[in-house]
């Protein structure tokens, strides 16, 4: 078995560890910057943070007793990521600073190709694609951004060395990281525009440190911190009840908490109705935060919402025609979620592109195989995605489901898979008509749903149903292809310039 | 999945497997043949599985427990295992054999259904998948050796099977284990073959594949390993429809006749007013609305159709000449008047005909083996039969 590794976020440094665990090493990481981490190595605007309490967001292979907050920050999450890396030796199975342009399926070999941008070409028999969705920048298309004279950068590509101090900043978007980085600048800002769109529900984190004396207590008793970890997530489990099965529970409770948060911190009026959402909450993200509304009720912010006309070279100009002179502009817009591959970048059985087949709706099989793609399995595929509890606990249900996948098919001689269409088909209309019975099926817009308003992100349902199906790899819904007698998979293997060789276990360049 | 070919991958495994002699000049493995893999039993299926094992073989016990009294009609008596997988099925709410919402859902359904107990068993020689000529493009077929071919002295038949599901539904995968049941039991080599499904392909479509892969059988059994002399076909439900079918054109249009067909519980009729079509329309696994449903895919209900005997071969003609016959039949299946009834007028058109009506099975029981002793001992008998005829 061999295989070639997308990615090194929370999915690419899982799985790596997963097949370790299972014997096998002959696999590459290919990662585009120099550093594991993925999107915690790319987010570093000033406090970032999970808003998911880190006992739960982390593996639970690899347990982290000194988490000195509930909610991590950004540097604890990625110190954590690194140290995962270096403790199961992953360094040397990744290849840094090496883009992933191109993957095709080679039917002959039954493997996959992976062209990256150096020019090397590597060849393995299964694709693991760790890209998250979250992971490419969203930027909007303003007219007159090009002539912006001031500096313009996405949060997610943070610029550290210009200086806010003293500047008039405008600010677009008010998601999960404006939320986060508004409270983070405010003080050294002359002046904040921030554009919002739709305003989001936001309610108090139930944040705070974790003393050292608890953090002493879950080194010593891995027991203790796995209760822990066990309460957190039924307690944010519980939460999907609503969501899924009664959503208007969200309204009578969660809306009414939410309100009397919003008018006990904003006392103006004007500013008051603004930031009130306008639709059920729940079906776009709810934001946790106990500084946002804080930070925007300061007399040096203005919360502007009637969009963005055009840029100008110094100002920003709103529907209105008010230009507003700014230094800088800071993008909160998030990121390409419904285009989780770029066109081009994986191409399977008779010349398919993934990008293309999806369109503007991605599916998968359980989130993880797609017809038409053999031996490749995505974590973190369309489906997936979850708004009330870890992101970890759905990967690690699709971990277990590619290990028992490649290992049953190793025992069965088995070397190549692909999920039947009807199959996949089938289980879209099931999570589908799921879907529409919960709050995301009632018509909200947002990076859950694709332009038609289908749902092609979340999990519309409480996630051990999720883990319950990817238990046990389900061979019966696949095409299987045998290997020939005396034949063997393809092992790992490198083109150069030079020419082509094969790579122990990962490890030579 | 298309397979690469590696000309003659497999040409030295399979000539072990042939008698001797049975090598004649020039044959050769298809060149693309690809062992086939099987299906894992999940573990929870395979903890299901040993439930219903255990349920049925004290069916009798089970069904005083649900004071579920014996049923008798005509004086046939339900199987009690048959009983008791038909109230568990209904407790699921399945109470339509093969019917869903779209024929893809059906599809889907009816295979994670079948496949859900189903096992490699019995033990093949070996079990290869390749591709042959086909009307409408190429035709995937499987090729079954059992392990009587290596003690045999002589080529085994080849037996051409037609898998069922109303002509819409199920694959070579469902009727898996069923063709390695008759190919072990009756010592013959099985060809499953994956015929093009209604409604996407109705009429005449499937029949055409069924006749252009009896008509490469015919031809390339040899090459097989197995009797060129003695090349036949077989079927259940929709698959015995074809199977018959394929029998009566070749008689008709000249080409190779089969030696041979074996039909289980086939669909031979378009009357819907037999008294088993009437009386078991409904609480034995196949209803009327599948039947209907099936029949709308196929024909959609063209009225010359339904006379026509490449649709329903009871209504040729003239039968004589139909090559011998194993007719088996359930006593709880809707179908079960036609296929009597078409074993008394073929036997009357002058065919051998050997005909066993399993009293107490419904429709599909070969698809229960892998649970029901009942079922497989009843699929066993016919091909034992099958066996004796050849």
């Amino acid at each position: 078995m061999s295989a070639v590794i997308v990615g090194s976020g929370f999915a690419g440094i899982g799985i790596a560890i997963q097949l370790k665990k299972h014997g096998v090493h002959d696999f590459v990481i290919l990662e585009q910057a120099g550093d594991v981490g993925g999107v915690w190595r790319d987010n570093t605007y000033p406090g970032c943070a999970c808003d998911v309490p880190s006992h739960l967001y982390s593996f639970s292979f690899e347990f982290n007793p000194d988490w000195t907050r509930e909610y991590g920050p950004q540097r604890e999450i990625y110190a954590y990521l690194r140290r995962c890396a270096d403790k199961y030796d992953l360094r040397q199975h990744i290849r840094f600073n090496d883009r992933v342009e191109r993957c095709i399926y080679d039917e002959r070999h039954a493997s996959w190709t992976v062209h990256t941008q150096s020019g090397r070409a590597y060849s393995a028999q299964f694709l693991l694609n760790g890209m998250g969705g979250l992971s490419r920048p969203a930027l909007p298309s303003i007219p007159g951004l090009e002539t912006f004279q001031g500096a313009a950068f996405h949060s997610a590509r943070w610029n550290h060395d210009y200086d806010l101090k003293g500047k008039r900043v405008a600010v677009i978007g008010t998601g999960a990281s404006a939320i986060q980085f508004v409270p983070g600048i405010i003080d050294q800002v002359a002046h904040v525009d921030i554009y919002q769109r739709s305003a989001p529900w936001v309610v108090p984190k139930e944040d705070g440190d974790i003393p050292a004396y608890r953090r002493a207590a879950f080194g010593a008793m891995p027991w203790l911190q796995k209760a822990a970890r066990e309460r957190y997530y039924w307690t944010a489990e519980s939460r999907i009840f609503a969501f899924v099965k009664r959503p208007e529970l969200l309204e009578r409770f969660g809306e009414r908490r939410a309100r009397e948060y919003l008018e006990a911190e904003v006392q103006d009026p004007e500013l008051r109705a603004k930031i009130t959402p306008d639709y059920r909450m729940g079906c776009k993200r709810i934001l946790l935060s106990n500084d946002w509304y804080a930070a925007i009720t300061r007399d040096h912010v203005d919360v502007l919402t009637s969009g963005i006309s055009h840029v100008t070279e110094g100002g920003v100009v709103d529907r209105d025609g008010v230009e507003r002179p700014v230094d800088a502009i800071i993008f909160g817009t998030g990121f390409e979620a419904q285009n989780p591959v770029p066109a081009g970048a994986i191409v399977g059985r008779d010349g398919k592109d993934l990008a293309t087949c999806w369109g503007k709706t991605p599916r998968a099989y359980k989130g993880t195989t797609v017809a038409g793609f053999p031996n490749l399995f995505l974590l973190g595929g369309p489906n997936t995605g979850i708004g009330h509890t870890s992101m970890i606990y759905m990967l690690e249900s699709q971990f277990t489901y590619v290990l028992d996948a490649i290992t049953s098919m190793k025992e069965r001689r088995v070397r190549a898979i692909e999920v039947r269409q009807e199959h996949q088909d089938a289980y879209n209309e099931r999570v589908q008509a799921k879907s529409a019975t919960t709050v995301w099926g009632q018509g909200c817009r947002g990076w859950y749903y694709n332009a038609d308003g289908v749902n092609t992100a979340l999990w519309p349902d409480f996630t051990f149903h999720f883990r319950r199906q990817l238990k046990e790899f389900d061979a019966v819904a696949y095409h299987q292809e045998a290997l020939r007698p005396g034949e063997d998979v393809r092992t790992l293997w490198v083109r150069t310039p030079d020419g082509e060789t094969e790579v122990a276990h990962g490890l030579s360049a | 999945m298309a397979y690469p070919r590696e000309p003659g991958a497999l040409a030295s495994e399979i000539r072990a497997l042939r008698p001797a002699g049975a090598d004649a000049p020039g044959s050769m493995w298809p060149e693309d043949a690809v062992p086939v893999p099987d299906y894992p039993l999940s573990q929870g299926a395979q903890r299901e599985q040993k439930i219903a094992r255990f349920l049925l073989g004290r069916a009798r016990e089970m069904l005083r427990l649900r004071r579920m009294r014996p049923i008798e009609r005509h004086g046939r008596k339900l199987d009690p295992q048959m009983q008791l997988l038909l109230a568990l099925r209904a407790q699921q709410g399945q109470t339509n054999l093969l019917l869903g919402d779209s024929p893809a859902q059906a599809r889907v359904q009816v295979r994670m259904g079948t496949l859900r107990f189903a096992q490699a068993e019995p033990a093949m020689a070996s079990v290869h998948e390749f591709r042959i000529p086909g009307p409408g493009g190429s035709l995937r077929v499987r090729h079954y050796v059992p392990h009587a071919a290596s003690e045999a002295n002589s080529p085994l038949p080849l037996m051409v099977f037609l898998h069922g599901g109303g002509f819409t539904v199920c694959d070579l995968d469902t009727h898996d284990q069923p063709c390695r049941t008759i190919a072990d039991r009756a010592r013959v080599q099985v060809l499953s073959v994956d015929y093009r499904l209604s409604p996407e392909h109705p009429y005449p479509a499937p029949v055409e594949d069924a006749r252009a892969a009896f008509a490469w059988a015919a031809e390339h059994a040899g090459m097989l390993g197995a009797d060129p002399k003695r090349v036949g076909v077989a079927g259940d439900s929709a698959g015995g429809n074809l199977a018959t079918v394929t029998a009566l054109m070749a008689l008709r249009e000249g080409g190779p006749v089969p030696h041979v067909q074996f039909l289980i519980y086939p669909v031979v009729d378009a009357d819907w007013t037999r008294p088993s079509r009437v009386e078991l329309s409904r609480d034995f696994g196949l209803t009327l609305k599948d039947m209907e449903w099936s029949t709308q895919n196929y024909t959609a209900f063209d009225e010359a159709l339904q006379a026509d005997p490449a649709v329903v071969p009871i209504r040729a003609k003239s039968l004589a000449g139909m090559p011998r016959a194993v007719i088996l039949t359930a006593g709880f299946d809707p179908l079960r008047d036609e296929g009597n009834d078409y074993a008394q007028v073929l036997r009357a058109a002058g065919t051998d005909v050997l005909h066993f009506e399993a009293e107490g099975m419904v429709h599909g029981f070969i698809n229960m083996a892998s649970v029901s002793t009942s079922a497989r001992d009843a699929l066993q008998q016919g091909c034992d039969q099958l066996a004796a005829l050849l």
